[in-house]
């Protein structure tokens, strides 16, 4: 959801990172990581498991620090949580002691926000998720798909200048899933915000992002930037299209190529 | 919250006519009473019932002396004492009070200290032997201490009850906020949850089973204590009442006044629980 004061800086990325990388102990999850991402640009990654996907989410929205590099957001360093940025979690990351409007209604309590306020804003997102008429369900009376859509309710009703997004679709039915990814791209471009979207579905990553980041390697580090210049909005019909399984080919090749090159122990030559 | 039944399935049990709309009071309770008779849990426990108080009665009739209490002398003295017997009451009233005083003094502090230990490390580092320590006296070895301080009077029980409600529910409470998943915290965390926050609304409902059962332990601790304290310093109350009555060799009555306190111990053990798992439903559900 874009504010006033972005068309100041219109062209200055939301997001710059800077040489970034992450050890654990000595352990190097991945290094030397240079990405900008645009106001309202969805960015997706992909990278096979363990290539620190999720530790570059939490660099990225501060409950990580990096050990090397930067990370910018808006301009400033991020050096811990900050309310311009959220997150959708893979396993759903609800609270099972609150109904689905405690939840989604979460963020904005923690801020502070009046509570007939948290209500009618969490009551508006929740209706925009679709989860409308079961705002007093509890997390274990839902389907994986209902409390996801609770996790991007919750994240989206504290106006995020960044959502992130870590595989927030792949625990769920492939039908759910495919349900659930043009649902997002719909409320997407009815508040357009900037996305980094984390996924193991080469797919979805092309569906969903306007570029594939995608990682490899030990310590990974960014492999290749696929553009995926597809038309918005993107619908079912964007799948059948030539282009579209041209660039998911594309990505596979260089997902699974590389995979491949390195377990035959040659190089591979993108 | 209507939905919320929905997911048990004995709900609706098929062959089941529903609810008959403006059914009478005689109807419901009968079909409470068949739907009772048909759950083989109750008549498990009405057998094992019948058989232990048989046993009991045949037990003193042949082997016991007629002083001691049966069921049938029981059930003979039972109605008028309760309906009648102002003392029992009395005493019921003044034990209960300072129970539920001490457990709710006791049990305050008790969570507020947990919760921190558990969620500060440089508390628990502070605190945690004491706790632990607390936890491992006797109550018994602090009463004396208890009636030099307060005389042989009601606040030395409501002392004792507190001494003896803190301990199991403090622990209970600090290992349940250690335990808090991390996942949680990070949640709270990524938006951007003050300590209160967290505190109160994560570590609080994240260790309710931890806290349920530490208050189990607490209310029978601290049913005990009051006993105790009567009993060592007669103070008035339920407890001296009993001894009152099995000293005079009314034992009928004397198991009449015991089982209050039974009664109160399990409405406050499984009580508790039951009334949480139906008013919390996500408890069970975590
Ligand atoms: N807190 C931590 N302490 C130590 N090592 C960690 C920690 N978090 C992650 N790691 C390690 O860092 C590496 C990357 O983990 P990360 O979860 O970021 O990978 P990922 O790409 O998200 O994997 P997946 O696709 O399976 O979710 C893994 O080897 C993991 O074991
Ligand atoms: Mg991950």
């Amino acid at each position: 959801m874009a504010t006033i004061n972005d068309t100041e800086k219109a062209d200055a990325p939301r997001i710059v990172l800077s040489g970034v990388g992450k050890w654990f102990d000595d352990l190097c999850v991945f290094q030397g990581v240079d990405l900008d991402v645009g106001k309202n640009e969805i960015i997706s990654i992909v990278g096979p498991s363990g290539c620190g996907k999720t530790s570059l989410l939490r660099c990225l929205n501060g409950l990580l620090k990096p050990d090397q590099g930067q990370v910018l957001v808006d301009g400033e360093p991020v050096l811990g949580p900050r309310k311009s940025i959220a997150m959708v979690f893979q396993d759903f990351g609800l609270f099972p002691w609150k109904t689905v409007l405690g939840n989604v209604g979460y963020g904005l309590k923690v801020r502070g926000v009046p509570k007939s306020e948290i209500r009618d804003v969490a009551q508006h997102f929740i209706k925009l998720v679709g989860l409308e008429g079961r705002e007093h369900a509890y997390p274990f009376q839902l389907s994986g798909g209902m409390q996801q859509r609770a996790g991007l309710a919750r994240a989206l009703t504290v106006n995020p200048n960044v959502l992130l997004m870590d595989e927030p679709f792949g625990s769920l039915d492939a039908q759910t899933r495919e349900l659930l990814q043009f649902e997002l791209l719909n409320i997407w471009s009815e508040n357009p915000t900037t996305m980094v979207f984390v996924t193991h579905a080469i797919e979805e990553a092309v569906l969903l992002g306007d570029r594939v980041v995608v990682m490899m390697g030990r310590p990974s580090s960014i492999r290749t930037i696929v553009d995926v210049p597809l038309p918005r909005p993107r619908d079912p019909s964007t799948i059948a299209s030539a282009e579209f399984q041209q660039i998911r080919h594309y990505v596979w090749e260089l997902v699974m190529g590389v995979e491949r090159g390195r377990s035959d122990g040659a190089a591979h030559v993108g | 919250m209507a939905d919320l039944t929905d997911t048990h399935p004995d709900r609706a049990a098929p062959g089941d006519p529903g609810p008959t709309p403006r059914s009478s009071p005689e109807a419901k309770a009968a079909r409470a009473i068949g739907r009772m008779w048909r759950s083989k849990s109750v008549r498990t426990r009405l057998g094992t019932f019948v058989v232990i108080m048989t046993a009991w009665q045949a037990g003193v009739m042949m082997f016991g002396r007629d002083y001691m209490a049966t069921p049938l002398g029981i059930l003979a003295v039972a109605p008028e004492m309760l309906t009648t017997d102002a003392q029992l009451w009395n005493n019921t009233r003044m034990t209960l009070v300072d129970v539920a005083i001490g457990l709710g003094l006791g049990g305050a502090a008790a969570l507020l200290v947990g919760i921190a230990l558990g969620q500060a490390k440089t508390l628990e580092a502070a605190l945690g032997p004491y706790i632990n320590g607390l936890y491992a006296t006797p109550m018994l070895a602090i009463l004396p201490i208890f009636t030099l301080w307060f005389g042989f009077s009601e606040q030395t029980r409501i002392a004792l009850v507190i001494f003896s409600a803190f301990p199991p529910l403090a622990i209970g409470a600090w290992d349940g906020s250690r335990a808090v998943s991390k996942r949680y915290l990070e949640i709270a965390d990524s938006f951007g949850a003050q300590r209160r926050h967290v505190w109160l609304g994560i570590a609080v409902p994240a260790s309710l089973p931890y806290l349920v059962a530490g208050f189990r332990l607490a209310s029978g601790r601290a049913l005990t204590a009051a006993v105790v304290v009567e009993f060592l310093t007669a103070v008035d109350g339920l407890g001296i009442y009993a001894m009152t009555l099995t000293t005079t060799f009314r034992h009928d009555e004397a198991v009449v006044a015991i089982a209050i306190l039974s009664i109160v111990g399990v409405l406050l053990t499984v009580g508790v629980q039951k009334t949480i798992e139906k008013f919390l439903p996500w408890y069970g559900n975590m």
